[in-house]
């Protein structure tokens, strides 16, 4: 039962071949046995997990069926907030003991699903909002990728992505405000879908940028992020950017239209530019594939901007009274403290060409159905190592910039592996609302590749 | 203030009027240097052109409880 898909495993108890209660234990057991080499759990929640499990249990013989995730185990980033004495760490040691009342709109909606939440899992502590420069960002240490635990699982949804690919938990939510469900995707192999903002509550969540701020899933593959979604998704009075429709899963199959921005593999590592090349490859099967190019725009700038004011306004009170000082990396510290200073006139002219660059976007992906680019511009980055130092602002991820400023939903998948054995990764941006689209070009991408159907050796049971 | 080296000067003295008693040197070395970056951002959004008419992207809707 370890490395089934949600589609598997809910054939296998429906069928009667598995149960809630055993996939549970499954889930225990390796969160203990693995949880601590990859540094990826913080909480185990086995107690409200082994009540949920028979509860589905329960409802499941009496033929009562909540749909795919009934009875699934799952893993949550530990900035979603859950009741009953859980901790919510934040990945930031200041706050280990914070417990909240009540459950975030997402752990409530996965229980309405009937999925077993298992644990708490590790993330960069206060999800990089102060300005991490290494791995080691996070109180439960740095997180691995199970592909190789001298590297980094990525960040900040740390855990989610080292979670899924050590086969510990079917699926596990993240969060993206820049680049952290596509990291770990990217990082561990596995398919991280970034959902259009607004299309998940944010509520219970931990706010680092209200309005880059999304959730999505982390899975084996591009299908089991399409079954997560329509569970978590839609409308939520309790957090007014979502938007106001249901979403169903309904993945499009059929021929599509792609672009790639002229000189995308500009200074990414060979094997991530190579694989992609040969990842366009199988696209052409059932793609037309045209190269496109972006004006001249402060992109990363406006996203920067917008994140560096928000998250400085978002952490105030925790800055001001000086609880940076106790974060786990030397240059979370003192990493608040200058950005504090951005003038709210700058920060507002960000968000005017805020306008500009989402109008650029929508007119660029005219006519397509997705762009498509390398995940991360390397593999895994090496779990002990500072990043590499890069240019002021220009991180070179126009990707990102453009995706995560302009609310657009992007689902990564493995695309092949280094020379060292480490993932690299593909990942397909749509247009606002089009997760349909962009599951539907990775489904069929998926279904002409086998690299998704790879896991890395030392967790196959 | 239009030489981004003196708002950067004022930007640092700032810091260290408001946390300098909570850091210690290496941290304002580091924070002086970390002013670069944020230097770059603000020169490359204000050399940016916008209209008057040109809004913040952030739409504020009056609240009712009974109307989402």
């Amino acid at each position: 039962m370890i490395y089934k898909t949600i589609r598997q495993l809910s054939d296998a108890i429906q069928s009667g071949e598995t149960t809630p209660t055993e996939l549970t234990q499954i889930s225990l057991e390796r969160l203990r046995e693995y949880g601590p080499v990859l540094n990826c759990v913080v909480t185990i929640t086995e107690e409200r997990a082994k009540k949920q499990a028979k509860q589905a249990e329960k409802e499941i013989k009496a033929g009562e069926n909540r749909g795919p995730l009934h009875g699934i185990p799952w893993g949550a980033k530990d900035l979603l907030a859950t009741s009953g004495g859980i901790p919510t760490t934040w990945g930031a040691y200041t706050l280990r003991e914070q417990r909240f009342d009540h459950d975030a709109t997402v752990v409530k909606k996965l229980e309405e699903a009937g999925s077993v939440l298992v644990a708490k899992l590790a993330m960069i502590e206060l999800a990089g909002g102060m300005g991490y420069k290494q791995p080691n960002a996070s109180f439960t240490g740095p997180c691995a990728t199970p592909w190789n635990l001298k590297h980094w699982s990525g960040g900040s949804s740390s855990g989610s992505g080292s979670a899924v690919s050590a086969g510990i938990v079917p699926f596990a939510i993240g969060s993206e405000t820049w680049g952290s469900i596509l990291s770990p995707s990217n990082n561990c192999g596995v398919a991280g879908l970034r959902p259009t903002y607004g299309r998940v509550s944010r509520h219970g969540a931990m706010a680092l940028s209200w309005t880059l701020d999304k959730l999505g899933p982390l899975c084996l593959c591009a299908d089991d992020c399409g079954l997560v979604l329509e569970a978590i998704a839609g409308p939520d009075p309790a957090d007014p950017s979502t938007c106001g429709e249901k979403w169903n899963y309904q993945p499009e199959e059929r021929d599509f239209k792609v672009a790639v921005i002229k000189d995308i593999l500009e200074g990414k590592q060979e094997a991530v530019a190579e694989n992609f090349k040969s990842a366009t490859k199988v696209l052409e099967q059932y793609c037309t594939v045209d190269e496109i190019e972006f004006p001249q725009f402060p992109y990363e700038a406006v996203t920067r901007a917008i994140l560096s004011g928000e998250a400085a306004a978002a952490f105030d009170d925790f800055t001001e009274k000086g609880l940076a000082a106790e974060l786990t990396a030397p240059e979370d510290r003192y990493g608040p403290y200058a950005r504090s200073l951005v003038l709210a006139k700058d920060y507002l002219r960000a968000l005017r060409l805020r306008e500009k660059m989402c109008k650029i976007a929508e007119d660029m992906m005219e006519g397509y159905d997705a762009i498509i680019a390398p995940t991360s511009g390397t593999t895994a980055h090496p779990i002990d190592q500072p990043f590499p130092v890069r240019r002021p602002w220009a991180y070179g991820d126009i990707m990102g910039a453009v995706g995560n400023g302009a609310g657009l939903p992007s689902i990564g998948v493995i695309s092949g592996f280094s020379e060292e054995g480490l993932p690299t990764g593909i990942q397909f941006m749509g247009r606002p609302y089009d997760e349909n689209i962009i599951l539907g070009v990775a489904k069929m991408y998926q279904k002409r590749t086998s690299w998704h159907l790879r896991h890395p050796e030392m967790f196959q049971a | 203030m239009t030489d981004s080296k003196t708002e950067k000067e004022y930007m640092f003295e700032r810091v260290k009027t408001l946390y300098g008693d909570r850091l210690d040197d290496e941290q304002l070395a580091a924070i002086e240097a970390s002013l670069d970056p944020i230097m770059s951002v603000l020169e490359a959004l204000r050399s940016t052109p916008l209209e008057n008419s040109d809004e913040p992207f952030n739409v504020f809707k009056p609240y009712r409880k009974d109307r989402q």
